[in-house]
């Protein structure tokens, strides 16, 4: 029995409890918070970033927009080409027979104005330490995220456009990197990769968003807890969705804020990372999600309207559940399953012997879970 | 199908197989065989077993049934699900005979194809001479299959056989068929009689 | 299956059957193919089959296919497809003769099988009653002109004699003559079956084949002289007419008879003398004639004598008496009464019988003297090889023809007898063969009459004293069940009542599959061949009686019988 069920029940029980009371809490804290954003809103906003930046806290900074209201798509969108970028990672394990690391990026291309099947691209990558040597290619778990970021970043911009469309480029994701700057060089470097990546699709002029589906940021309510100071309780670990809702009717985005962050300052200004909340819902049942964009395209009406839109678009593809259809087909053709991880482990393990090379044995830990169950006759 | 009807094309590859019948997979973008129609899998050593397409299965996934829920699918999601996808048209091909050494026997091949084996359309010359040889006793295989709507792939197959032996001079050849069709299943009125109600469509649409 | 079959082209297999049960042929095409009564032969690796069809009946491997009409589901062509496969024809098959014919003839044992033949180490073939069954898918023929020669004998034989023509085919189906006369034999059909036109052919088949004497009781006057059809209105060729007087000779019935406005060859007249006891107990039932008849008769015999008896109770006076001197009424002396008191008999009872052989006394054919022994002439007449038609002139009461036919044929039996007698003891030469035709033949052998006719001892002594029987009837199920049983030769025309049939089939195999056959005969058209005499049952289109057939009967045994001719004659082309 896997589970102490028994030993379980008193605690499911306490559980419930718990949820019950803190509900009562949160609805007072919500009301509250309702209340201090319609206030704020009627603030100089000049004054909110100031107390905000103030503060140096991971918050939102109102830009020019009322944020108290919402922002309705545009009425027409004019076809353009949408890139979604997604990648995926083996991750090495010392129980390996081959502890390899890998990076596997999609990338997908529609053309919203054609009817022709998207095209797309895969690129694989095996990670390795400059040492080299097999056995010790053991990377972290963070390392190998970033270098995925920087190659989802790479892949976009290694895209060669087949016409002169403007282009919408997504990842699933926050644009923001979250594994920070760590020590040491391949960190740095990495982070550097990015930033010139950022810089690159800049260049080119893409609209590049990043999609958070299910967000846990409370950037709002910390923005209202570090304004209204005295009135604080509860604002900053208020969800930003939480707060929206109600406020942001369906297919409608909100105002776009700055995200002021610890990592803020890393950022060249014109790679500033923004964002807005938008309510992909269809009806009534808010669906909010965050969408991340970098300075260059939260300045730029036109690419803001184009996101929206497409958006919108794309998640309708997904029916009752909203999501941009290509960000999952960039995911579905990305990742790498367990059996195509075993295959890959296979291939290497008979080149090393073609080379005449010793091909290590997995960990018996790994070996006793890989015991089969049961077989039929 | 093939465009040119006397080329024989591959239409897809083996996915699994058993002595009495395989799946082969192939690109829902393809234009693979028709249901009813006759494929050949090159077994080696001069041994092809041929088959008759008995089902043509297209799995959904998850994403293909959130998809089916939204009012207007665009035409470039749909071309996405059946181009890039790696969701593949299933055949099952019901083995109906095999040829061995140029020797063309209406019996089980003598082992299965294997995983990947190349799958191929028969075109109208090996339709012909497949079903030419012998006494047609290969229908007992489709009449005998389990779980098969059988009279729909009888007629589907005698529409593709009728069709090509016509052209290719033997107009009789398709009442010799249901005549070995009537007596295979005389002693079983009720299966036999919408059999041959299946296959006087097919007689209408031959013309002959 | 619509176009004509070829002789040897298959018409089915054998599927099932036995000896007992008949065999069973899935026919290849439509039922029209065969009829009732078709002559098949079964080939079955070294044997043939014959046999008689006797039943045809729809078949189905599922009685679904014969329910629905597979053309209302189904466009005509796979219809007809399924219907070949699924709906057919079963043949019965009444197996009667087999016959070995040996390996085939190219191949090696056949050489082998044909030298112990010719050594006499083996019989030579011949046809056989079965007793054995052809082989499962044995194929089935309509027999061909072969076949039909094979078991009925070969047209151009001379003992053999064209009755008719096989039902699909018309191939010649022959009786033989020489087996027909050595037993009793029988023509029956109802009233308008075509009998009496069957009988003028086989008759003018046994005159012209000259084997035996004939000799006809022609009640109705038929088959001497021309007649008239009653149906057609045509001129009907007789005997006499057909082959001279001086082959058949016409007798007529009592001293000035003419028929039909023509004088006969003579005339048949009786002497009183000629009547005995036993004709007169003959007529009991046609006279009502009471039980002691029998003693009335024994004493005029005792009293009067064997000749003269007749005589003197004709001249007896019924009820004449004489007045005695007592002034008392008794019988005269040339009263019956009178002789019966003189001889114990009882008188009531005599004057019974006087008032009832009144009906014989007063015939003008018997006389007390004959110009000439007309019997006796009669007699060498046949002897002589004549053949006489005994025509009953305007005496065509039961009564005539009772009491003329028993008498004469008491007498001819006799005659034959001594003849045979005198044969057998090595002082004469053999007998002539005689055939008495016997119309109406049931009031003679009738159950009552059997036991005391001539006709019936005749028909049980077959060929003993070289006289047998043709018996013509309309009911055979009115003779004695013992006579038909010794009927050797069969030919039946259409019988609708079902003794009659039973009558008929008495003492045959296959009686329960001839009986439909029977009913359904074409009347006038076809008989069916049966009994001892035919090889086996068959049934045929009788040949037609008319100026060809006399034309064949004329030419044919001097030319040659030809086939193909008669055929043209009787059919056109």
């Amino acid at each position: 029995m896997p589970l102490n069920y028994l030993g379980l029940q008193p605690q499911i029980q306490q559980y419930a409890q718990n949820a019950n009371q803190s509900q009562a809490h949160f609805r007072q804290v919500l009301e509250n918070a309702r209340e201090l954003f319609k206030t704020c809103a009627s603030q100089p906003y000049d004054e909110i970033r100031k107390r905000c930046q103030g503060s140096g806290k991971r918050c939102a900074l109102p830009l020019g927009e009322a944020f108290d209201q919402s922002y309705p798509p545009p009425a027409e969108h004019q076809p353009c080409m949408v890139l979604a970028a997604d990648g995926s990672q083996i991750i090495s394990s010392p129980h390996d027979a081959i502890p390899i690391s890998l990076i596997n990026t999609s990338l997908i291309c529609m053309n919203t104005g054609s009817s022709d099947a998207p095209q797309i691209s895969i690129t694989s990558e095996i990670l390795s330490e400059d040492r080299g040597g097999i056995e010790f290619n053991l990377l972290s778990e963070d390392l190998i995220s970033l270098r995925r970021d920087v190659a989802e970043l790479r892949i976009l911009n290694d895209w060669t456009a087949p016409n002169d469309l403007p282009v919408a480029a997504l990842r699933d994701g926050p644009l923001e990197l979250y594994h920070e700057p760590r020590q040491g060089d391949q960190f740095e470097r990495e982070f550097k990769n990015y930033i010139d990546g950022l810089a690159a699709l800049a260049a080119r002029d893409f609209t590049l968003a990043g999609y958070i589906d299910r967000t846990r940021a409370g950037l709002l309510g910390q923005m209202l807890a570090i304004y209204f100071e005295e009135r604080s309780d509860g604002l900053a670990e208020l969800r930003d969705t939480t707060l929206l809702a109600g406020i942001l009717p369906a297919g409608q985005r909100s105002a776009i804020f700055a995200l002021q962050s610890s990592s803020s300052d890393n950022y060249p200004e014109a790679l500033r990372i923004h964002f807005f909340y938008l309510n992909v819902s269809t009806n009534d049942n808010d669906y909010i999600v965050r969408v991340e964009i970098p300075a260059w395209v939260a300045e730029d009406t036109d690419k803001v309207n184009r996101l929206h839109a497409l958006l919108l678009a794309q998640c309708r593809i997904m029916g009752g559940r909203p999501y941009p259809y290509l960000l999952h087909r960039a995911h579905e053709t990305a990742v790498v399953h367990f059996d195509e991880k075993a295959q890959l482990q296979d291939a290497l393990a008979q080149e090393l012997q073609r080379q005449g090379l010793d091909v290590p044995q997995p960990s018996n830990k790994l070996a006793a879970k890989g015991l089969q169950k049961r077989t039929r006759m | 199908m093939a465009n040119d009807p006397q080329v024989n094309v591959q239409v897809g590859r083996l996915l699994r197989a058993n002595t009495r019948a395989c799946v082969a997979g192939c690109l829902p973008s393809q234009n693979f065989p028709p249901f009813g129609s006759l494929v050949s899998i090159d077994l080696g050593q001069e041994i092809s077993a041929y088959g008759l397409v008995s089902d043509i299965h297209i799995d959904d996934d998850g994403l293909v049934r959130q998809l089916v829920t939204t009012p207007n699918i665009s035409e470039t999601v749909i071309q996405d699900n059946r181009v890039n996808r790696n969701v593949p048209v299933e055949l099952s091909v019901l083995f109906v005979g095999h040829r061995s050494a140029g020797v063309i026997s209406h019996r089980l091949p003598p082992r299965p194809p294997l995983s990947l084996d190349r799958v191929r359309a028969c075109g109208e010359g090996d339709v012909c001479a497949f079903t030419s040889a012998g006494s047609l006793g290969y229908l007992r295989f489709i009449l005998e299959a389990q779980d098969l709507p059988a009279a729909d792939l009888l007629a589907a197959h005698l529409l593709q056989a009728g069709r090509a032996q016509r052209d290719h001079g033997d107009e009789q050849w398709f009442a010799r068929a249901i005549d070995k069709v009537i007596t295979q299943l005389r002693d079983d009125y009720v299966r036999l009689m919408p059999v041959l109600e299946a296959l006087a469509d097919v007689q209408r649409e031959l013309g002959i | 299956m619509s176009e004509p079959l070829h002789q040897n082209e298959s018409i089915g297999i054998v599927t099932s059957g036995g000896l007992k049960e008949n065999l069973h042929v899935r026919l290849n095409g439509t039922p029209q193919q065969v009829q009732e009564g078709s002559f098949i032969v079964i080939d079955s690796q070294d044997w043939k089959f014959y046999g008689i069809a006797t039943d045809l009946q729809l078949q189905s491997i599922d009685p679904r296919y014969a329910l629905e009409p597979s053309r209302a589901r189904l466009p005509e062509e796979l219809a007809g497809l399924l219907d070949r496969q699924t709906l057919y024809t079963n043949l019965v098959v009444l197996p009667a003769l087999m016959l070995e014919r040996g390996p085939e003839p190219d191949s090696a044992d056949y050489s082998a099988w044909r030298r112990a033949i010719d050594s006499g180490d083996k019989e030579e073939p011949r046809p056989m009653p079965v007793k054995s069954i052809p082989a499962h898918h044995a194929d089935a023929f309509l027999a061909g002109a072969g076949d039909v020669a094979e078991i009925f004998g070969k047209p151009e034989d001379e003992s053999n004699f064209v009755i008719g023509y096989t039902r699909e085919q018309d191939h010649p189906v022959c009786v033989n003559l020489d087996k027909l006369i050595q037993r009793s034999s029988g023509i029956f059909g109802a009233t308008g079956s075509g009998k009496s036109f069957l009988t003028r052919m086989l008759l003018a088949g046994l005159i012209d084949h000259n084997r035996a004497s004939v000799l006809v009781y022609d009640m109705h006057n038929e088959y001497g002289l021309d007649d008239t059809a009653s149906d057609t209105g045509e001129n009907v060729r007789g005997l006499r007419s057909g082959f001279g007087a001086s082959k058949v000779q016409v007798v007529g019935l009592g001293g000035s008879a003419t028929i039909r406005g023509s004088a006969p060859d003579f005339n048949l007249v009786l002497g009183y003398s000629d009547i005995l006891p036993e004709d007169v107990e003959l007529l009991t039932r046609e006279l009502n004639l009471k039980e002691t008849t029998a003693t009335v008769l024994d004493a005029l015999v005792q009293s009067l004598g064997k000749d003269k008896w007749f005589k003197a109770f004709k001249a007896m006076k019924r009820g004449a008496t004489e007045t005695t001197d007592g002034d008392k009424k008794v019988p005269a002396p040339d009263s019956v009464a009178f002789w019966a008191n003189q001889n114990g008999v009882n008188v009531m009872a005599a004057e019974g019988l006087h008032d009832k052989l009144r009906r014989l006394f007063n015939k003008p054919y018997i006389v007390e003297n004959p110009p000439a022994d007309s019997i006796q002439a009669l007699v060498e007449a046949l002897k002589k090889g004549k053949h006489i038609v005994l025509s009953f002139g305007d005496y065509e009461s039961d009564l005539d023809y009772l009491l003329v036919s028993n008498l004469l044929t008491r007498r001819i039996r006799a005659e034959w007898e001594q003849m045979t007698n005198e044969f057998r003891g090595k002082n004469g030469s053999e007998p002539r063969p005689l055939v008495i035709v016997v119309e109406e033949a049931h009031k003679l052998l009738n159950r009552e009459m059997a036991a005391q006719t001539t006709f019936s001892t005749i028909a049980r002594e077959m060929r003993k004293y070289y006289v047998t029987l043709l018996v013509i009837d309309q009911r055979p199920s009115q003779i004695y069940d013992e006579v038909m049983s010794q009927l050797g030769t069969r030919v039946c025309g259409w019988l609708g009542d079902e003794d009659d049939i039973h009558a008929v089939l008495s003492g045959l195999a296959g009686r329960e599959a001839l009986r439909g056959m029977l009913s359904r005969l074409q009347a006038k058209e076809e008989v069916l061949l049966l009994g001892w005499g035919v090889p086996m049952p068959i049934l045929v289109h009788s040949r037609r009686y008319d100026e060809l057939f006399w034309q064949d009967i004329k030419t044919s045994k001097k030319a040659g019988f030809d086939q193909a001719k008669v055929i043209k004659n009787l059919y056109g082309d």
